[in-house]
């Protein structure tokens, strides 16, 4: 049974790990990096080639951004990313009156408390899927993914003004409800090291701030925190903490995927986000790997009518089809077994915790297929941001070339079966935890494990 | 400590960029030339970025070209310049410095589509001193001396699928007594007129009518001068072939975007029988009224258009096809 | 390592082998085979070609609007084609599996995603895909027993 506390290797037992980690410079100066990146691809995509394979907005959001993002940051280090991401950084300085405020107890702007009905996923799966539709333009057309940062930027300074914290991060942004769900299956995590010091901490510094940091960004309560999907390891709770009672740990693998004092550790609108995530994958891997032209011009003719049958499915599939046939997987095992304990909804629930491991080898599938055969025009863009003939590391003239062709299909393969292995023992052991009998597990299980299996080899049909 | 941040931040967004655009601006130097900037994009797309550009004759141009979407070429016609490839999103330069006064077509010179050819624009090189030498205006051509219609030419039903060949032609000993050719000039002979002579040339009344189109065949190929066909033949395939296809058989992969009327056959003798070499070099210059044939006037030089037509006529005659003799 | 780790690892690695690995009860084949393949944006036409282990390919390329490429995964093989004209590359297929045929010349806005596939008999296609996904499931199932193995330790 998964418990709240640390478990694993802790990293900030190391004390010069710590204070690396305390310090503001070391993030603050990654995520002004970050930002200046950010702003320079704005930039290229506004002002330099319509040739997206020339234009840093392409190469370096597109290409190597999101290889790395996919490939180690969200498997490693969960949302390591939220915790440089230049994307709110503006907005969160207005709100702290300062490019590196540390005093967490004056902050401006309205300071609306977020809508209580809309603290969930839904808004982040609906903006994933709206940009999903549109996903064979943006990931082509510089000016396009211009367009779409510089308004997340906007939306997020405008969202700091009027809400409190980082609500634009934790409801609205996009990319965050995928690294969210699948930073639950990453080793890197932020955990208080007892709970019961939390418990009967009396001033809850890391919540409401101190003068030595902000109270959490992210809402969330670090007392009680025993998962990765809503800590943006900003690390303001390691710099408030009064009792040195928070760290940062590699904790066992999937340590956050185990059902949580019985309940199943996806919620319905985090359950969704799996559908809608297994779905992009698939989706994305035929569309942009897979020989069918048809599908590759009805993405990308937005407005004709193949473009709207192409949304159409991939909305049917994302919202009907792949949780209805879990659903379906789910009401069968639960005939089988007889009407265990929790129901069909609770059946429901656990079957989906496969959804984590199987989405994510699914997309590190199509990153590194993406990536090693376009990798090379990252280099070759690095040298000529804009498309404007430039040469500033000796780097412009390199031509296009895949690399390891023949090597990355095992690589995916790799990805693939462990993402599929993983699922099933994820799910088995959900249900063998919360169902009554081994024999009733069983049956409750195996309709969702065939699905898994098939849904598995959908996935290596489209990638490999 | 306080200023740190902003100064770092400064650094990064604006410092960066700056000595990045000063260290590439210090590197593409400057010169007196006057500098063109032009984005190639496929004709749908708007074509050239400029469609008129004005220079000054003896002032060096320096143009700096790319292309916005697929591979296009950039060339200068009649200017002896070498084509250049533009690939999308790479820059290339080039120099040129005009040396007469006159307009200048710049062309496209790899496919990029079926309207690849309208892809044009012109150089207006000026001599406001006036003291270079105007260039001689080039001659009308032959078919507006003659006053021949290049336009309306009939097809002989008969001759569709007759496959002439120089080769079976060539039988020793076998000649026409008389002549075949047109009096006024041997370019205006159409293979059907040379082919009636012949029919009723007295020497040759033992040979049925398909053997009489190979000896005409042999006849007309053996006055082709072999060097021209091959330079004709080269010329053809970068320029013609993605149309009239690569035998000439009017096949070609942009032939589809084509058919009414239908781009034109060099292998179809109903069809070249009524031609001559001043149609088929008036076709060339002045382009297909009404089809996409593109115009050629501007762009090729007399030699290069006489070495395409009797390359046509290879092809057409010779039974080798596309194959350089 | 517990025996039920070492049996999932094993299992791991077979489904990995079922996906990709060369085959290996094959005959090579001989004999030519000429695969004619247009380009336009954004496909290869035919998008799918098939053939067998050993024999020799013979691809020509031609375009039908613009310049195209082709580059072909895993044998390092590239044609560049100007429309109209044809380009040619000959190859032994020795390597079995399947094989993606990129665009290698940028095309327009969807170029990247310009694929094509060579399949080398015996691919095994959907046999190798039902085969590695049962085995992956196989080695979750097992792997579970190794947690049992700790919970009772």
């Amino acid at each position: 049974m998964k418990r709240s506390g640390t478990e694993g290797f802790e990293l900030t037992a190391r004390p010069w790990l710590r204070r690396l980690l305390v310090s503001r410079w070391p993030q603050w100066s990654l995520m002004a990096v970050a930002l200046a990146f950010f702003a320079y691809v704005v930039l290229a995509g506004f002002f330099g080639t319509p040739v997206g394979n020339r234009n840093i907005a392409i190469t370096l959001v597109w290409i190597a951004w999101w290889a790395a993002l996919v490939l180690v940051l969200v498997p490693v280090g969960g949302r390591l990313w939220c915790s440089i991401c230049p994307i709110p950084a503006p907005g969160e300085w207005l709100q702290r009156g300062g490019l590196m405020a540390s005093d967490g107890r004056r902050t401006r702007g309205l300071k609306r408390r977020w809508p209580r009905r809309l603290r969930s996923l839904w808004l982040q799966n609906a903006g994933f899927l709206a940009l999903a539709l549109f996903s064979a333009v943006i990931l082509t057309t510089p000016r396009v993914t211009a367009w779409v940062l510089l308004g997340l930027v906007l939306l997020a300074v405008a969202v700091s003004l009027v809400f409190e914290r980082r609500a634009f991060c934790r409801y609205l942004c996009p990319v965050g409800g995928f690294i969210g769900i699948y930073a639950l299956a990453a080793p890197l995590a932020l955990r208080v090291r007892d709970p019961d010091v939390c418990r009967t901490h009396p001033t809850k510094d890391c919540y409401r701030g101190n003068a030595q940091g902000f109270g959490c960004p992210w809402m969330t309560y670090p007392g009680t925190l025993d998962r990765n999907a809503d800590c943006g390891l900003c690390l303001e709770c390691l710099r408030t903490c009064p009792l040195d009672n928070v760290t940062v740990v590699l904790q066992p693998l999937g340590a956050d995927l185990g059902p949580r004092r019985g309940r199943p550790p996806l919620s319905i609108d985090e359950a969704y986000k799996g559908f809608i995530l297994l779905a992009a994958a698939l989706v994305y891997g035929a569309v942009m790997m897979g020989p069918w032209s048809a599908l590759k011009d009805a993405a990308f003719q937005v407005g004709s009518g193949p473009w709207f049958l192409y949304a159409a499915g991939l909305l049917l599939l994302a919202l009907l089809l792949l949780p209805g046939l879990y659903l379906l997987a789910a009401w069968i095992g639960d005939r089988l077994a007889r009407r265990p304990a929790g129901g069909l909804r609770r059946g429901f629930l656990l079957a989906a915790t496969g959804l984590i491991p199987l989405g994510l080898g699914g997309w590190i599938a199509f990153s590194l297929g993406f990536l090693f055969a376009n990798g090379s025009y990252v280099l070759s863009t690095l040298s000529d941001p804009l498309g404007w003939g430039w040469d500033l590391l000796g780097t412009a003239g390199l031509a296009w070339r895949p690399a390891l062709t023949g090597l990355v299909p095992a690589l995916q393969g790799a990805a693939l079966v462990a993402g599929l292995a993983w699922a099933t023992r994820l799910t088995s052991r959900a249900f063998a935890e919360t169902t009554e009998s081994r024999r009733a597990a069983l049956r409750r299980a195996a309709p969702v494990l065939l699905l898994q299996a098939a849904l598995g080899a959908a996935l290596m049909g489209v990638m490999l | 400590m306080k200023w740190f941040p902003r100064l770092l931040l400064a650094a990064l967004l604006v410092g960066v960029p700056a000595a990045a655009l000063w260290s590439q601006a210090a590197r593409s130097g400057a010169d007196a030339a006057q500098v063109v900037t032009l984005h190639a994009r496929m004709p749908e797309q708007g074509g050239w970025s400029l469609d008129e550009i004005r220079a000054e004759v003896g002032q060096e141009m320096r143009f700096r070209l790319t292309s916005d979407d697929v591979v296009h070429g950039f060339a200068i016609a009649r200017s002896g310049m070498e084509p250049i490839s533009l690939e999308p999103g790479r820059w290339r330069e080039v120099r040129w410095r005009p040396q007469a006064p006159g307009e200048y077509t710049f062309y496209c010179t790899r496919w990029c589509g079926p309207n690849h050819w309208r892809m044009t624009g012109t150089i207006i090189v000026v001599d406001p001193q006036g003291i270079y030498p105007t260039s001689t205006a080039a001659p009308p051509p032959r078919f507006v001396r003659y006053g021949v219609d290049i336009d309306s030419r009939e097809a002989i039903e008969r001759l569709t699928g007759v496959r002439p060949s120089a080769q079976r032609g060539a039988v020793p000993g076998l000649a026409p007594q008389g002549a075949w050719l047109d009096p006024k000039d041997p370019d205006l002979t159409t293979p059907i007129e040379a082919w009636n002579r012949l029919r009723a040339d007295p020497a040759l009344t033992a040979l049925d009518d398909a053997a009489l189109w190979d000896l005409l065949a042999y006849l007309w190929t053996d006055r082709l001068d072999r060097d021209q066909v091959r330079r004709g033949l080269e010329t053809f395939q970068a320029n013609c072939a993605a149309c009239h296809g690569p035998q000439g058989g009017g096949d070609g992969v942009m032939a589809e975007a084509f058919a009414d009327p239908p781009v034109a056959s060099f292998t179809d003798l109903a069809r070249m029988a009524t031609a001559s070499t001043v149609v088929l070099e008036g076709k060339i210059l002045r382009g297909g009224m009404g089809t996409g044939m593109p115009y050629w006037g501007s762009i090729l030089e007399p030699a290069q258009v006489d070495a395409l037509v009797q390359a046509i006529w290879w092809m057409a005659l010779s039974g080798e096809g596309s194959q350089a003799p | 390592m517990s025996l039920p780790r070492a049996a999932s690892l094993t299992l791991l690695a077979l489904a990995l082998a079922a996906l990709v690995a060369p085959w290996p009860f094959t005959s090579p084949a001989v004999g030519e085979r000429v695969v004619r393949l247009t380009a336009r944006q954004f496909a290869f036409d035919p998008p799918q070609v098939e053939v067998a282990q050993g024999e020799r390919v013979v691809l020509e390329l031609t375009s039908a609007d613009v310049v195209h490429g082709l580059y072909l995964d895993g044998y390092d093989i590239e044609l560049k084609v100007d429309p109209g004209q044809r380009a040619r590359a000959s190859f032994i297929a020795d390597q079995v599996g399947t094989f993606r045929m990129r665009c290698s010349v940028t095309c327009g806005p969807l170029h990247p995603f310009m694929i094509g596939e060579l399949k080398v008999r015996p691919a095994g296609g959907g046999a190798r895909i039902l085969l590695g996904a049962s085995l992956a499931t196989l080695a979750g199932l097992v792997g579970l027993r190794d947690d049992d193995e700790a919970l009772r330790d």
